[in-house]
């Protein structure tokens, strides 16, 4: 067996220089709880570990400017218990209320959960209903990629080797305040998603100002349903567009058949999903 | 039969093992012993294949210990020897010969000073494929007349059989005229059932630690049902006398039935361990299990004829399975299943046609019902379709027909039968359906909510054991050592294994009880091998407590009879006149003269003076056969909600009665009643282990990531979960105890499809009922509800 060498950097900058350094045969580690499963199942082999769990500066949920930012560290049970989360953006705490196990939940990160980028990320989802923006640095360098555009492929990001996800940031607003995620798996835990949804919603006097929805296991990536936040913007929310959207959801989706679910369970569950975190919204 | 008043036996247990909750319990893969090597197994990644040349030496240059086909024994054997010789089909060798059979089978292993070196060395090794074959997946392939044969020819005891369209064996039973039954009923109802392949999904993956001795011999620890079949199934292919192996008996992680049968990868630690001359470890990971065994599935055609009142006539029942690349029960399965489907009701003529067949598929073996919850989905749905016919209350048509107190039990398959002495059906039929509220139920076309409610019924049982009247096709008895030490403590030496559902709890109580030694100064769960023991067959078919416990209860009445012998000598009276009492505050059993209990004497004080004295040891020795294996039986009342736009199924509330005579331990009876009712959950609505068609490869990979059980979130809340015993005192039983494990399953498949159909008016024929299914057949119903108001 190949050796691995292990690195604890004591700063972000040596973190940052380390990945400069060994790009592609470094990986990150934060709660392990993806890299370790693919290192046994042989499906990376890097060179080194660069162990970032030791790093404050990325751990965290701050309030800022009518802002909210997450330091990629926050693991999914800080997430449940945080006052601010659950109050200002309940679609976040539902989301991580259904993540995994308690023991998973005390290790797994928000920055591991989207740079894995499995098409049935759960924090994924509502974070795109939330239109979260990730803030990536290098050595010497800065951008801001807003969600949508983060995940490309089954497993791929635009993130490249030598960069680091440091922060997930999303706005104080009335659409984020009012939020519902929905989940179907197997089974009621520990199970991988079949269907996520998560829908964002500001409306006034029955009519629909803004919408976002997200969906999950259903695409290559977790993405947005842009088709159907377009047609629900502006219309009055009653029950006959609620079954129209119910249809679009279902045929915008994007989904595989697998060992899980058949693509057309997928495609219907959807939209079945849709309904009722529409309907919760809505009364 | 009245009760009697018992000192332990019905009392809720504390645990005294408490090895289990502090992580101290030592399986076969915590031993470890100094110089060990470390063993891998290379499995095939094809299904059906011809192996020409296995070549290692590659392996061996880097320093591995190598076996292959070529290296194993010649004896051809069968690693489950509960039957007797003339009824059991061999078919393998320890490493397969000529070719693989299912993909995963394991063909060459490894050992060498740490894992990494034999998996390093694994890698090393070449194989020479010959011909392939696509793999028979389906009953339908495998029968088919240009099938690719799986064997060309196996055993049936000495006897050598050629293989014809893959058929591994068949049995075929009649009792009177199915025919002439039809003919009398009004009405006849055939269907067709599927029940699907699971996996044992037991927390402890087979593992093996095996030592060669200095004298030839070898040591073995290893995840095992019965020790001593273990013994001597390897005395057999290695050719070595049984007194130089010895294989201990080590507490086993769940097993579900897995490990009746020798575990194929123990074989394999031996034949390293006597080829490298060292002690080799050999631990199986998921993946391993995972092609290492399943759950027999069942195809099953139903046809039964009733009269307009109720009464059964006739029924005709054939039963395919689909075992798999090796045959290792599948006779005796055979007969079990027209066992439990005679035994279920009085259908007066029976015709059973039961065919086993060869796939390329993991082997299948028994699983905790051994085709009981097979079957009984196939008979206790068709029995609430017959009764919707008969517009007649499913509980009734049961009460009716039912198989009770004074007939016939087949138990075990046809070859044992015997009479029913002790039976609670009526009693939890009626008082179940009191706390179901059963009376409340709606039929299914007056619900049209979004989530229906409903609820169904089932009943089923399983033997106590297999012993009958007569000594069958199955080896049944068991036996142990008890001794009081020299303190008044006592030693109880039973090769029976304890699966973790508590039996050594149980026989514990149960020595307790007859000697009145409190139950906390009875050792019996470490210490024990093959050596220090008389023969156990097994701890399969329910029979721990029934079996094993009247076994030790039989010892350990002998041992008492030895006590009060000496006793009187030292109270100089007879041993009659003494009395034999436990004395809680003393906590110590005592002896006294009738009548004068203040001239006690306590056993630790007798057993003392006994050793002092050097009168000898009060001990005895033996084994017994039970001659019987009673029904222990059970019902559910399951209430669902299926969501008929997502097509999950939530069970908000169970009542479970169960029929086990006098319980010896109540919260472990609860415990098992409830585990297997999560296990029936996941058999009903959730785990089947798929194959890809093309390359036979199991789809889930051998991983527990897309291989679900149900979870406790699954499960009803404790509140909701209603058991109930009946009281019921089985006259052969030890204390009038009969078994649980296995009946504490059957039912539970068929009762939630009864009340699936109850809430939505969909019958299932196929299991797991996953939300797919039930959504599928919700629109198809609902699209031809509208064809055919023309639509
Ligand atoms: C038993 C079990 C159950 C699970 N259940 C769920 C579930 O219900 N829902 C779900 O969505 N997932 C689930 N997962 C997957 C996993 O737990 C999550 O994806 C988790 O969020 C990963 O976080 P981590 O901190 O453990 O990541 P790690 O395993 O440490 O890292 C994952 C990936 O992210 C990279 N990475 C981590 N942090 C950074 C960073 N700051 N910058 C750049 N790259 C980074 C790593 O290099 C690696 O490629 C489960 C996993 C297990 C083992």
């Amino acid at each position: 067996m190949k050796q691995i060498k292990y690195i604890s950097p004591r700063t972000k900058e040596e973190a940052l220089e380390v990945l400069q350094q060994e790009k592609d045969r470094a990986c990150i580690v934060a709660g392990c709880s993806n890299v370790l499963p693919n290192l046994k199942d042989k499906k990376i082999a890097p060179q080194i570990l660069v162990d970032i769990t030791t790093l404050e500066s990325l751990k965290g949920i701050f309030k800022k400017e009518g802002k909210i930012l997450l330091g990629p560290l926050t693991t999914i049970n800080e997430l449940i218990s945080s006052k601010i989360i659950l109050e200002e953006y309940p679609v976040l705490t539902q989301a991580a209320r259904e993540f995994a196990d308690p023991i998973v939940r005390n290790t797994a990160t928000v920055g591991g959960n989207l740079v894995t980028a499995s098409p049935a990320a759960d924090l994924a989802v509502p974070l795109l209903s939330l239109d979260a923006i990730v803030k990536i640095e290098s050595l010497g360098d800065k951008r801001e990629v807003n969600l949508i555009n983060f995940f490309t492929a089954p497993g791929e990001t635009i993130l490249n080797s030598h960069e680091l996800v440091v922060g997930i940031e999303f706005k104080q607003s009335d659409i984020n305040k009012n939020g519902c995620f929905m989940k179907i798996g197997q089974r009621k835990a520990m199970a991988i998603s079949i269907a996520t949804l998560a829908v964002n919603l500001d409306w006034k006097e029955n009519t629909i100002n803004q919408i976002r929805i997200a969906a999950g296991s259903v695409a290559p990536t977790p993405l947005r349903l842009t088709g159907v936040e377009e047609f629900l913007k502006n219309k009055k929310l009653n029950q006959e567009l609620i079954e129209e959207a119910v249809i679009k959801v279902s045929k915008e989706v994007n989904p595989i058949s697998d060992i899980r679910a058949s693509e057309g369970y997928r495609r219907y569950i959807s939209g079945i999903l849709f309904k009722r975190a529409i309907e919760r919204l809505a009364n | 039969m009245e009760k009697e008043q018992y000192d332990f036996i019905g009392q809720p247990l504390e645990i005294k093992n408490i090895g289990k909750v502090t992580g101290k319990e030592l399986y076969s893969s915590d031993i470890n012993i100094p110089g060990q090597l470390y063993a891998v197994i290379l499995r095939s990644p094809h299904a059906h294949a011809e192996i020409k040349k296995v070549d290692y030496s590659e392996a061996v240059k880097v320093g591995a210990v190598c076996i292959g086909p070529q290296d194993v024994p010649e004896i051809i054997y069968n690693e489950r020897i509960v039957s007797i010789p003339e009824k059991t089909y061999r078919d393998r060798t320890v490493l397969p010969k000529e070719k693989v059979r299912h993909k995963g089978e394991a063909l060459v292993a490894c050992a060498a000073e740490t894992e990494e070196k034999a998996w390093a060395a694994l890698q090393k090794i070449k194989i020479e494929w010959g011909k392939q074959w696509k793999p028979l997946l389906t009953l339908e392939k495998a029968l088919s007349d240009d099938a690719p044969p799986i064997y060309d020819w196996v055993y049936l005891g000495e006897e050598k059989l050629k293989v014809k369209n893959n058929i591994a064996c068949e049995r075929n039973i009649e009792v009177g005229d199915v025919e002439e039954g039809f003919r009398e009923a009004d009405i006849v109802i055939e269907k067709t059932f599927h029940t699907q392949r699971v996996y044992h999904m037991q927390f402890e993956t087979k593992s093996a630690v095996c030592v060669p001795e200095a004298d030839g011999g070898i040591t073995v620890w290893t995840t095992s049902q019965g020790i001593h079949n273990v013994r001597i199934l390897l005395g057999n292919i290695f050719n070595l006398p049984l007194s130089k192996i010895n294989i201990k008996r080590i507490t086993l992680g769940g097993s579900f039935g897995s490990s009746i049968q020798m575990n194929s990868i123990t074989p394999i630690c031996v034949a390293l361990a006597l080829k490298a001359k060292k002690p080799v470890k050999l631990v199986s990971s998921r993946e391993d299990d995972f092609y290492d065994h399943a759950k027999y599935p069942l195809k099953t055609i139903l046809k039964v004829g009733v009269k307009k009142d109720g009464t059964f006539t006739a029924a005709h029942c054939r039963v395919w399975v689909e075992i798999g690349g090796h045959n290792i029960q599948a006779y005796p399965y055979l007969g079990c299943v027209a066992g439990w489907f005679a035994s279920l009701y009085k259908w007066k003529n029976i015709k059973y046609e039961g065919t086993a067949v060869y796939t390329n598929k993991v082997p299948t073996c028994a699983m905790q019902g051994y085709g009981n919850p097979q079957i009984n989905f196939a008979v206790e749905s068709m029995i609430d379709i017959l009764a919707e016919e008969l517009k007649m209350d499913p509980i009734n048509l049961r009460l009716k027909n039912y198989v009770g107190k004074g007939d016939e039990f087949w138990g075990q398959g046809p070859t044992v039968r015997s009479i029913i002495r002790s039976c609670g059906v009526e009693e939890m039929l009626l008082e179940g359906a009191k706390l179901a509220q059963w009376e409340k139920r709606v039929p299914h076309y007056q619900k049209k909510e979004v989530i229906r409610k409903g609820m169904g019924v089932a009943r089923g049982f399983h033997t106590s054991g297999t012993g009958g009247p007569n000594p069958g096709e199955v080896i049944d008895y068991s036996g142990a050592t008890i001794k009081i030490n020299e303190d008044g403590s006592v030693d109880v030496l039973t090769a029976l294994m304890d699966l973790g559902g508590g039996t050594w709890d149980a026989l514990a109580k149960i020595v307790a009880e007859v000697l009145k030694v409190p139950f906390e100064k009875i050792g019996i769960y470490n210490g024990i091998d093959t050596r220090s023991t008389v023969f156990d067959v097994n701890t399969h078919a329910t029979r721990g407590v029934y079996c094993g416990g009247g076994a030790v209860k039989f010892v350990a009445e002998k041992v008492k009879e030895i006590l009060l012998n000496y006793a009187a000598t030292l109270f100089k009276d007879l041993p009659e006149n003494l009395v034999l009492s436990c004395n809680k505050e003393l906590g110590q059993a005592i002896i006294y003269p009738r009548e004068i209990p203040e001239n006690y004497k306590t056993i630790g004080e007798i057993a003392e003076y006994a050793h002092t004295t050097s009168w000898g040891t009060l001990a005895y020795t033996s084994t017994l056969r039970q001659k019987n294996c009673p029904p222990c039986f059970i019902t559910h009342f399951v209430e669902v909600e299926v969501n008929t736009r997502t097509g999950e199924v939530k069970i908000p509330r169970v009542v479970i009665m169960g029929d086990s005579g006098t319980i010896i331990n109540p919260n472990l009876w609860e415990g098992q009643i409830i585990g297997a009712f999560s296990r029936g959950l996941g058999f009903g609505l959730l785990e089947e282990t798929d194959y890809h068609p093309e390359d036979g490869s199991l789809r889930c990979k051998g991983l527990v990531t897309d291989y679900k059980i149900p979870t406790t979130l699954e499960m009803p809340k404790i509140e909701d979960i209603i058991v109930r015993s009946a009281h019921t005192y089985e006259p052969t039983g030890p204390f009038g105890a009969k078994g649980i494990g296995e009946a504490a399953l059957s039912s539970v498949g068929p009762a939630i499809a009864n009340a699936i159909y109850n809430a939505i008016g969909i019958r299932f024929y196929e299991l797991p009922i996953t939300p797919e299914k039930i959504l599928k057949s919700l629109q198809e119903k609902e699209e031809n509800l509208r064809k055919r108001r023309g639509e």
